[in-house]
């Protein structure tokens, strides 16, 4: 039990109550994050709403298949980070570890993948500004929000992956044992930039297929 | 979830040391996560920001003497209001009652050890720090002069000040609000003593609590609002931009969903800070506990729907100024029942004048007027008249000055004794609240009247008519910062030579009063047991009449 | 640590399962995306997006199991996105 007395932390009394209270706290957090994304949604819909031709065309310049590729890889990873949630819950270091690592590996799958994306869209000169190869002007106004949008969930996973590389550590040298309430937290917040991407997708990617 | 038997972390203290004696070195305050040392770092570093924005305010009072202004440009007149602004808002205001008494008194008020998660509180203050940091930066090098708002066009491509570091600075501290507002949910959840059930809160705690609700919940959508207009300003993507069919209304869409319900981050906390005080100087049960309890729940949810209001005459339609204005009207209710309520708390009790019930009266004094005027405001054809004008300025200031800090002087007040185990002198603490009052309505009175007369907000240039209303509030303004000077005398004063609090100075009910002043790391000796209700003066003996000080003939409580 | 077979088989059932739904999901999206429905495309894919998103926070982030006060506070997030949208859009529908 040494093991479990070094996972609680003040001021908790004992672990259940930390794991119940960190998986309280993070769901506080990702209220606030919700309410963050909200803005950039609300202002995408009144956009779209008032310039549907223009995200329309500025739509069907998108990648969908560097889009499509990072959807199956963070609905996996999701797949992959519940397990370790479980396995830790369970007690099993390993399998935990293991899926852990599986995870980072899509999650950075998901940052290179991106990373080629926005390479052809910079070549593609569609960065707006002077220049800026698509008519009418408002399809700017898209693609202004798909940098921003893109780029701040792609900064939620990036430090998504560095807290799970370090927790990975803090595991690998049992500084603190998996079934602490660490994985509660880490694993909602995964979730939750896996479902913000679940609305970027159709928003962004499939936006002018039809 | 509320689980009545909380098993207490066993105190290991045995003898009184207090949390100032843990530790004297400078690594033990920064690398503390004791949230009372905690509470004292914010304290210490939004008093600095509190004259910094005074210092500033005081410069812009002293230009406003003359009608054609006497030693600032336009220029360097936008850039002194708006750093008042922003600093007065996000570097005082909002973290003043949360992050210093809050952070003290709460986990003490509901029995817990310590907050929730003690090492994101300590960090809350470090992203404190390291917005204040952006703010000095921009402070030194030239200022912002976009105004607190940051409205595009202006700020995204006319603009030639720091708007980015200053928008970065106000991002960064607000992710300091969102983590002390996690931690303060968490802890009200999960620590709270055996028997402390969810109607026995103290309304201190309640409001603690909605507080944090609304900065979980309304912060992020800043910071946001302020990602945007950087994005336009720094990578060109045209957001806002109206020549292709962007809408620089949307900014002021998303930056007054979260600056409307700032006003209630500010004034919520006051609220629970004015009903201990009274409940304790006037020793009495608050009236209609459980009103107050939905009254400040109502505030907080009803107080996202009305951010339209300061949006009547910037384009929005009709049918929304409409609805908005409906709304705004509707949270009035909830206000107006919380004055009622403390008014019929005063009834009968034996009311003692001491300084944190002269800070708390007027409190209540400012807040109505700021509420009733804000009334005139919601309602759309006089705020198509009175937009913009120092009506609207002297509204907001009742509100923030009058009512936050009021009752934020009202809280160090109440709470002194506690915090640092030393008494103030009584009648200095007691001239330093008359004189500010006096003073407050002094600078904020004539602003009314040259507001209502068609002085309009941010102009240091104005017809002489004006002169006479802008003299008087600059004069105001003189008393002000006296009254806010001087307790910086008697209060530094008495942590040398003030007399020992004893744990219950003023005889108040609330587990922080029943523990050692200074507290101990663990903030009690034994675990806490609650018992009872909240407020259970009648059966505090009449302390008053018990120790001869005062002896008002009417019974304080009928029951 | 000793692991079963059952034991990993009990680990990944649950989860595997609501990955293939949610495959199922991504992939009846990006179909419906090509078929020209005029408004109706953005419709159908919010649609399902939203519930892709109840899969996953239900079985995935175990909502399901979760304690009534962490259900409130998920829903307390879409309820402030309804506020934001609904009163946002109360003006952008309304104006001449």
């Amino acid at each position: 039990m040494t093991d479990l007395a070094r996972a609680l932390q003040e001021p908790w009394p004992d672990l259940r109550m930390q794991r119940e209270g960190v998986s309280l706290g993070m769901w506080f957090f990702l209220a606030s994050e919700v309410l963050f994304f909200a803005a950039l949604f609300c202002s995408y819909a009144i956009y779209r709403s008032y310039n549907p031709e223009a995200f329309r065309i500025a739509g069907a310049h998108t990648k969908v298949i560097y889009g499509s590729i990072n959807t199956v890889l963070l609905l996996t990873s999701s797949l992959t980070m519940t397990v370790a949630l479980r396995a830790a819950t369970a007690q099993l270091r390993r399998v935990t570890l293991i899926c852990l690592g599986i995870t980072v590996a899509l999650g950075l799958a998901f940052l290179i993948t991106k990373g080629l994306e926005y390479h052809d869209d910079i070549e593609e000169h569609l960065v707006p500004g002077t220049g800026f190869p698509l008519s009418p002007p408002a399809t700017q106004i898209f693609w202004g929000l798909y940098w921003i949008m893109t780029g701040i969930h792609a900064i939620h996973l990036s430090a998504g992956v560095v807290v799970v590389i370090a927790v990975m550590i803090i595991f690998g040298r049992r500084i603190i044992p998996v079934q602490g309430s660490t994985m509660e937290g880490v694993a909602i917040y995964w979730h939750f930039v896996d479902s913000v991407w679940i609305f970027l997708y159709p928003l962004i990617y499939l936006a002018g297929r039809a | 979830m509320s689980e009545m038997t909380l098993p207490f972390a066993p105190a290991r203290e045995t003898a009184a040391t207090s949390y100032l004696g843990e530790g004297h070195t400078l690594t033990s305050w920064l690398l503390t996560t004791d949230h009372k040392r905690i509470a004292i770092l914010y304290a210490l570093s939004i008093t600095v920001f509190f004259f910094i924005g005074g210092i500033v305010v005081g410069l812009v009072r002293l230009e406003l003497i003359s009608p054609t202004g006497w030693f600032m440009t336009s220029d360097e007149y936008n850039r002194a209001f708006s750093i008042h602004g922003i600093v007065m808002v996000w570097f005082f205001l909002v973290p003043s009652i949360p992050a210093t008494m809050g952070n003290f008194i709460l986990p003490m008020m509901i029995g817990a050890p310590d907050v929730a998660f003690p090492r994101l509180n300590l960090l809350s203050w470090y992203l404190y720090v390291i917005g204040a940091a952006f703010t000095v930066y921009v402070l030194l090098s030239g200022g912002v002069d976009t105004g607190w708002t940051f409205y595009p066009p202006f700020s995204t491509g006319y603009s030639n000040s720091n708007v980015i570091p200053a928008a970065v600075g106000v991002f960064v501290v607000g992710f300091s609000s969102i983590a002390t507002g996690v931690n303060f949910l968490a802890t009200v959840h999960m620590l709270r003593a055996p028997g402390m059930t969810w109607f026995r809160l103290p309304l201190f705690a309640w409001s603690m609590y909605t507080v944090s609700m609304v900065m979980v919940l309304a912060t992020p959508v800043l910071a946001m609002s302020l990602l945007l207009i950087s994005a336009e300003r720094f990578f060109g993507f045209p957001i806002f931009d109206a020549t292709i069919g962007g809408d620089p209304l949307l900014f002021q869409h998303i930056f007054w969903f979260y600056s409307h319900p700032a006003v209630y981050i500010m004034i919520l906390p006051a609220m629970g800070v004015v009903s201990e005080v009274f409940a304790c100087f006037a020793r009495r049960r608050v009236f209609g506990y459980s009103f107050m309890v939905f009254a400040l729940l109502v505030i907080a949810v009803v107080g996202f729907m009305v951010w339209g209001h300061h949006m009547f005459v910037a384009g929005q339609s009709p049918f929304a100024n409409l609805v908005f204005s409906f709304l705004s009207f509707m949270v009035a209710v909830p206000s107006a029942i919380k004055v009622f309520n403390w008014t019929a708390t005063l009834y009968r009790g034996q009311i003692g004048l001491e300084a944190p019930m002269l800070y708390a009266l007027g409190f209540v004094g400012l807040f109505t007027i700021g509420g009733l005027t804000g009334l005139f405001l919601a309602s759309v054809p006089i705020d198509i008249a009175a937009t913009d004008s120092y009506f609207v300025v002297a509204h907001f200031h009742f509100i923030m000055v009058g009512g936050s800090v009021s009752a934020f002087m009202a809280g160090i007040h109440y709470w002194w004794p506690k915090v640092t185990g030393r008494l103030y002198n009584e009648f200095a603490a007691q001239c330093a609240a008359i004189t500010m009052f006096i003073g407050f309505n002094l600078t904020f009175m004539p602003q009314f009247v040259m507001g209502w007369l068609g002085m309009p907000r941010r102009y240091h240039l104005y017809p002489d008519v004006f002169q006479i209303w802008h003299v008087l509030s600059s004069g105001g303004a003189a008393v002000l910062a006296v009254a806010y000077l001087l307790p910086l005398g008697y209060l530094g004063w008495s942590l040398i030579g003030g007399q020992r609090a004893g744990d219950n100075p003023w005889a108040a009910t609330g587990l922080e009063w029943q523990t050692p002043s200074p507290p101990p790391r663990q903030n009690f000796l034994h675990p806490p047991r609650v018992t009872s209700e909240p407020y259970a003066y009648h059966e505090f003996g009449r302390a008053r009449e018990q120790d001869g000080e005062t002896s008002i003939s009417g019974q304080g409580d009928v029951s | 640590m000793s692991n079963g077979g059952s034991d990993m088989r009990s680990l990944w059932r649950g989860p595997l399962l609501a990955w293939i739904v949610l495959m199922g999901l991504f992939a009846i999206s990006l179909g419906s995306a090509y078929i020209p429905l005029g408004h109706g495309n953005v419709a159908v894919n919010l649609l399902i997006a939203a519930v892709m998103l109840a899969v996953l926070a239900t079985f995935l982030m175990d909502l399901k199991n979760a304690k009534s006060l962490v259900r409130i506070v998920a829903m307390a997030g879409l309820f402030w996105i309804m506020m934001m949208f609904s009163l946002t859009f109360s003006d952008y529908l309304t104006r001449w």
